[in-house]
């Protein structure tokens, strides 16, 4: 599975996202999973091989019509926030 | 501490300002990082009350540095989001800074660190609390 973070740059807030993300997984028990973290710019064209793409609420709207399943975070340094979102785009 | 600013453009410069200060940023790095907020929102609250300002590594970033700037009040960054801490990072190239900005997020995941943050009326508790990611 391949996870996409967004933020704007792809450096900074989607960084911090990724660390959250990976921990996430780790405690869904979710292996095999690769979490890269991208600036909007890349995502439109990145998004199309991911699986799901987690970005923050204002972002979102910025990538719609990729097939992943886009997932908004409100704090992307809140990791219950993140590993709840997950594990619902996950069922 | 105590940093007045009207909107988030005077909050992001106090704390760009920090970075260029110490030599860490060029001037320019500030208007980059404003830029990204009046382009893409406030998605850099990366927690109630808490911004983390960044444009672009490049040119215009000396050092591998973050600075926070603690307004006297909060300010909207957009969306009604307000923020009264600012972090501004800058980093020289993509891949330098994530160790540091690592270490900022397990940070401010800490509920209790965003309180001191948020609610210290001196900065001694503030800078005892993210020693390890400010400055150098």
């Amino acid at each position: 599975m391949r996870i996409v973070a967004v933020c704007g740059l792809g450096y900074g807030t989607s960084v911090i996202l990724k660390n959250n993300i990976e921990k996430a997984l780790r405690s869904l028990n979710v292996e095999e999973a690769t979490v890269e973290a991208v600036g909007v710019a890349e995502a439109r064209s990145l998004g199309i091989l991911a699986n799901i793409v987690v970005t923050t609420e204002e972002l979102a709207p910025l990538l719609e019509g990729l097939t992943a399943k886009i997932v908004p975070i409100r704090h992307v340094i809140d990791i219950d926030e993140i590993t709840k979102a997950l594990a619902k785009a996950l069922l | 501490m105590g940093v007045t600013a009207n909107n988030f453009a005077e909050a992001i410069t106090a704390a760009g300002e920090l970075l260029v200060e110490a030599g860490h940023a060029k001037p320019q790095y500030i208007r980059a990082m404003i830029q990204v907020v009046e382009e893409l929102g406030p998605y850099i609250v990366i927690a109630d009350g808490i911004a983390l300002a960044h444009a672009a590594p490049g040119d215009n970033v000396i050092k591998n540095s973050i600075a926070l700037a603690v307004l006297e009040k909060s300010v909207d960054f957009g969306s009604g989001k307000m923020v009264k801490a600012v972090f501004a990072m800058a980093a020289t190239d993509h891949d330098s800074h994530i160790e540091s900005l690592g270490d900022l997020a397990a940070l401010l995941a800490d509920a209790e660190i965003r309180t001191v943050l948020l609610t210290a009326a001196e900065s001694q508790p503030i800078e005892l609390a993210l020693a390890s990611v400010l400055g150098e």
